[in-house]
């Protein structure tokens, strides 16, 4: 009997499958580190190509977001609706993803955005990058959009495009299951969208392997929009190294360091859940919808909130730091701990911003999110500005489906969330995010929505550390805290010192390498302030090209500076130096610059809403505020330092030097 | 005159007080107290190096911290050039910063 349910599955599966390409699994000849081979999967037409671009274009770009740069900006016209068919979406890792060092596990999604109608990206950690290099392939581009429901299914090389049809409206853990179920692979890597991406809500984010999360700019809605529930990988070769050896020795120097690095020592244990306290006792805790830095209703620690709902801690590919926590609860809520656990992002969007005190019901929340497949931070700040907007009469209770949607009240946050993420009531129309929401609700409710370019804030609070000012306004993506390295790092009269009192800030030591010499305050905007800005978004935006997590490396945390050009050594072969790393991070600013003027971006985008221009509402900083005239200037060198001109555009001689002339006679 | 004919010169002319220092997050690990005594310059900035320097060379912090005078940041009270003399009973608060992403 057990022959014939076995080969009734065998053809339910066959049928299941729509289209397949064996391609031949070997190496591009002589390559290590990566594969040389990026796939194309074309929905509409079910056809399945590999393109193999040559190693100038990889050490060009070199992955995630340069490389998805290239493909956008010359496949995508400003005309292209994020949400259509000719939007295309892709999976990227870089020429290092796998090496076996902490932090090089991270892959990236990108596309059109649909929240902000220009360069989106979103990055996480995990095992899907590795997992993809292990199958064959450095990248994915997906285009067009499929008929009905699909999931792509990459084994060792072989591609398939599968039916879907019975996952779609199923969460992000049930099709998780199911797809494991499917295709019989248990270590199968997955990324994977919840019934928010399918019903195209703004903000959909991608669940990878589920506690790990492509939160940002709507990548769920892109992948919803072109009938494709998930991207599912298995690959069992692992990729030949330069130099192995050496790689190994790096690791384990890393291994046997990160303990004495306290950042490094305190995510262990905590992962990121002790900034929210400590950012509150500062006063720099976003509270109510960035009105306040204090939220005086956490009664709890963070020691507290671990002893009730922390069950272990999960890590990415590599990496002994395991900064991920797993919450586990049944009363008040039950809580899976397959979706992980809120860190500080999480805390404080649906904690303080909300002011939401109940751990249990932030808890909660996460868990939902991330189950419908929702970014938490947009979805928070959304819920947020709707509460700051019926607090001040331009919402009324009816007008929210009879919901008393005040601050702190959790149980009304919880259900907008399902709303949203089904797009029910008022629920579809907050899945437009903030942006749109006070755009078509008129009156002052501009003032409230905490957004730039569309994509919600993260929390953090430019007014406690001018240089997010800075961030958030020039953030090709909108809003983002990954940006730069915050100010308090560099920070004279905040910094810590290493041992010799004599010596400078570790960080800033860290960063000298880079020609980062000096501190600078935080509650600054100063020309000092907006050159370690620019230094540090190119040493962010190289991580974002390479698939770097910033939870490993220097300036806060463990691996050194020097190890980045050495591990592309050690995994390509090629002779990397700080210099090239650092280009590398420009040449991705500078393309997303590019894009974004390409589709219809100016330089009044570049801004920050006015609440941030006003004094900060109690506690401990405050008074503090950023001045518009400095903030103004701060710009403009910005611009400067970066070779744009006034309007922000890059110039022709930047874009030459980034070898980026290509850009140049499409943008004349 | 010797070291410490300088050293009761200087207190006597700084006017030293003793302040309370209370330690938040990881600094409490670091330091191995929640709180502790220390005697300071009444003035905010030199009151401020002194406990740098007790910070570091008598409990080894190498954390970023913010320095809070009755929960006020002392940063911004120095931008804004607010400092304040400092009095007996008055706290010091070290709190971690938030860095990193």
């Amino acid at each position: 009997m057990h022959w014939i349910v076995s080969v009734v599955r065998e053809r339910a599966k066959a049928l299941r499958t729509i289209c397949t390409r064996k391609v031949n699994y070997r190496r591009v000849n002589m390559l290590t580190g990566y594969n040389g081979k990026i796939l194309r999967i074309n929905l509409t037409e079910s056809k399945i190509d590999v393109e193999q671009p040559n190693e100038v274009f990889y050490r060009r770009y070199f992955g995630g977001r340069c490389l998805m740069l290239y493909y956008l900006y010359k496949e995508l016209s400003p005309e292209t609706n994020p949400l259509s068919e000719s939007n295309k979406v892709i999976f990227a890792a870089s020429v290092i993803t796998g090496t076996p060092y902490p932090g090089l596990s991270r892959s990236s999604i990108g596309a059109k955005s649909p929240l902000t109608g220009l360069f989106g990206e979103s990055e996480a950690g995990g095992y899907f990058g590795p997992e993809l290099k292990f199958s064959g392939y450095d990248a994915i581009i997906v285009e067009g959009k499929a008929e009905k429901p699909v999931y792509i299914w990459i084994k060792d090389g072989e591609v398939s495009i599968k039916d879907a049809t019975e996952m779609w409206g199923k969460d992000t853990g049930t099709t998780a299951d199911m797809i494991m179920e499917e295709t019989g692979e248990k270590k199968a890597r997955m990324q994977v969208i919840g019934q928010a991406g399918e019903n195209q809500v703004l903000y959909a984010g991608v669940a990878s392997d589920l506690n790990h999360y492509h939160g940002r700019c709507g990548m769920g809605a892109v992948m919803g929009s072109k009938n494709l529930k998930a991207v599912a990988v298995r690959g069992t070769k692992k990729l030949p190294l330069a130099d192995k050896a050496k790689v190994i020795e790096l690791s384990k120097w890393f291994a046997e360091n990160y303990k004495s690095v306290v950042d490094s020592n305190t995510q262990s244990r905590y992962g990121t859940n002790q900034y929210y306290f400590n950012a509150n006792v500062a006063g720099s805790l976003p509270t109510k919808n960035f009105n306040k830095g204090v939220f005086d209703e956490i009664d709890y620690t963070v020691d507290d909130m671990h002893e009730e709902l922390k069950i272990g801690s999960e890590g990415c590919f590599a990496c002994p730091v395991r900064c991920k926590q797993v919450f586990e609860s049944e009363k008040p809520y039950k809580i899976d701990p397959r979706y992980g656990a809120p860190e500080y992002e999480t805390l404080g969007g649906f904690g303080s911003v909300c002011m939401i005190s109940d751990f249990h019901v932030i808890s909660k929340a996460h868990e939902l999110c991330n189950r419908y497949g929702l970014d938490t931070i947009s979805t928070a700040v959304t819920i947020a500005f709707a509460m700051e907007c019926y607090e001040n009469g331009i919402l009324t209770k009816e007008q929210m489906d009879g919901i008393d949607l005040k601050f702190g009240n959790g149980e009304a946050a919880l259900e907008m969330i399902r709303k949203i993420a089904f797009r029910e009531g008022f629920g579809d129309f907050l899945a437009q995010g903030t942006k749109i929401c006070a755009e078509k609700l008129g009156k002052d409710a501009g003032k409230y929505a905490m957004q730039v370019k569309g994509q919600e804030h993260p929390i953090a609070e430019p007014r406690a550390k001018y240089g997010i000012a800075l961030a958030y306004a020039v953030s090709p993506t909108g809003s983002d805290h990954l940006q730069h390295e915050h100010d308090g790092a560099f920070d004279p009269n905040l910094t810590g010192y290493s041992h010799d009192a004599d010596e400078t800030s570790v960080f800033v030591k860290a960063c000298n390498p880079m020609g980062i010499l000096e501190p600078v305050e935080s509650l600054s905007l100063s020309p000092k302030k907006v050159k370690l800005f620019t230094y540090l978004q190119h040493w962010f935006s190289c991580f974002n090209s390479l698939e770097v997590c910033i939870f490993t490396m220097e300036p806060v945390r463990t691996g050194k500076v020097s190890h980045l050009p050495e591990l592309i050594k050690f995994s390509t072969g090629w002779d990397a130096s700080l210099w090239e790393v650092l280009k590398l991070g420009e040449r991705g600013t500078t393309m997303a610059r590019a894009f974004n003027y390409k589709h219809g971006a100016t330089k009044e985008d570049d801004t920050i809403p006015d609440r941030h221009f006003e004094e900060l509402e109690g506690g401990p900083l405050q008074g503090s505020k950023i001045d518009r005239e400095e903030f103004e200037k701060a710009l403009e060198l910005y611009y400067q330092m970066m070779g744009w001109d006034e309007n922000g555009q890059p110039t022709e001689g930047k874009l030459y030097e980034l070898d980026l002339g290509w850009m140049h006679e499409d943008l004349k | 005159m010797d070291a410490r004919g300088f050293k009761i010169i200087y207190i006597l002319v700084q006017n030293m007080i003793t302040i309370t220092v209370k330690a938040y997050g990881q600094l409490i690990m670091e330091i191995g107290v929640e709180e502790f005594e220390i005697k300071v310059s009444s003035k905010l900035v030199m009151a401020i190096e002194t406990l740098k320097q007790q910070l570091i060379n008598k409990y080894n912090v190498v954390s970023a911290y913010t320095i809070l005078l009755n929960g006020k940041n002392t940063s911004l009270l120095i931008k804004n050039s607010q400092p304040e003399d400092l009095k007996e009973m008055d706290e010091f608060s070290i709190v971690p910063v938030v860095i990193g992403g």
